[in-house]
């Protein structure tokens, strides 16, 4: 009987320890893709990883050469910022500010130094594509590609 | 009658027999020492639910404490909803824009029936 009652309640923390993690990953992880691209009018390299990006910024805009400069899968956790290092010094800061009608309110900082490049609170739907861009690297133009995940 | 009576005696003899065997203790010291001597301890039933489902709880727990801390590798060829089938209806909405180096634009193209919200800026300030 003793060991019916410890079965017992091991498997209730078992399902407890479990069941809170769970619930917490999924408050916690809003997965969003983020790909750095760098755009200009000088030549006509296409140098991404994904080929099929080529038509969408062809169409999206008038630059005639594309380099992914970095693409990374970020996990973010409601109110905590995400920094990501972008070419010549920019930074990006994301943060997940909540949810609404399943979409994800993301506050995006573009920032250089203490000069604030662009400031922006976007509701993104599921899945959904948002390009961020304009500030110049040298002779080019950086382009930011947020994607929620499906 | 008779026959009864014996039985009782032999039971009586048999129980005190037992009862001082057992109270002895020269024979409990013997057969300790020949049990230790001839036969090994049971081994931990570590099989058994009632030490699995505890250690399954435990290893449970400290794998959610590690998750907490644990960053999700990059994936090198994410999924890319531009480059996929799956269409969407709605655009991003924009909620707020600012920008201390220019003027900003927030405009929004379709592409094969997918809504794709740019948001810009026009840098002036080097």
């Amino acid at each position: 009987m003793r060991k019916l009652y410890i079965t017992i309640l091991a498997s209730w923390l078992l399902g407890v320890a479990v069941g809170t993690g769970s619930a917490q990953a999924a408050e916690r992880a809003q997965p969003l893709i983020v790909t750095i691209i760098t755009a200009s009018d000088q030549g006509e390299d296409f140098d991404l990883d994904n080929d099929g990006y080529r038509d969408q910024l062809i169409e999206l805009f008038k630059f005639t050469s594309y380099k992914q400069v970095d693409q990374q899968r970020v996990y973010l956790a409601r109110s905590e910022r995400s920094k990501m290092e972008l070419p010549d010094g920019y930074e990006l800061v994301l943060t997940f500010q909540g949810e609404d009608s399943g979409r994800l309110m993301l506050q995006a900082v573009i920032r250089k130094g203490r000069a604030q490049y662009m400031d922006t609170v976007i509701m993104l739907p599921k899945p959904g594509v948002t390009f961020l861009g304009g500030p110049r690297v040298g002779e080019k133009t950086l382009i930011i590609v947020l994607e929620m995940s499906f | 009658m008779k026959e009864y009576e014996h039985d009782s005696k032999l039971t009586a003899i048999y129980r005190d027999w037992f009862a001082s065997e057992i109270s002895d203790e020269e024979i409990a010291r013997e057969k300790r020492a020949f049990i230790a001597a001839h036969f090994s301890e049971a081994p931990v039933a570590v099989l058994q639910p009632v030490m699995m489902v505890p250690a399954m709880c435990l290893f449970a727990f400290f794998a959610w404490f590690g998750l907490q801390f644990m960053r999700l590798p990059e994936a090198p060829h994410a999924a890319k909803a531009l480059t996929q089938d799956r269409k969407w209806q709605e655009p991003a909405e924009v909620r707020r824009l600012t920008s201390e180096v220019g003027p900003t634009l927030v405009y929004q193209k379709s592409y094969q029936e997918k809504p794709i919200t740019i948001i810009w800026v026009f840098q002036t300030i080097p």
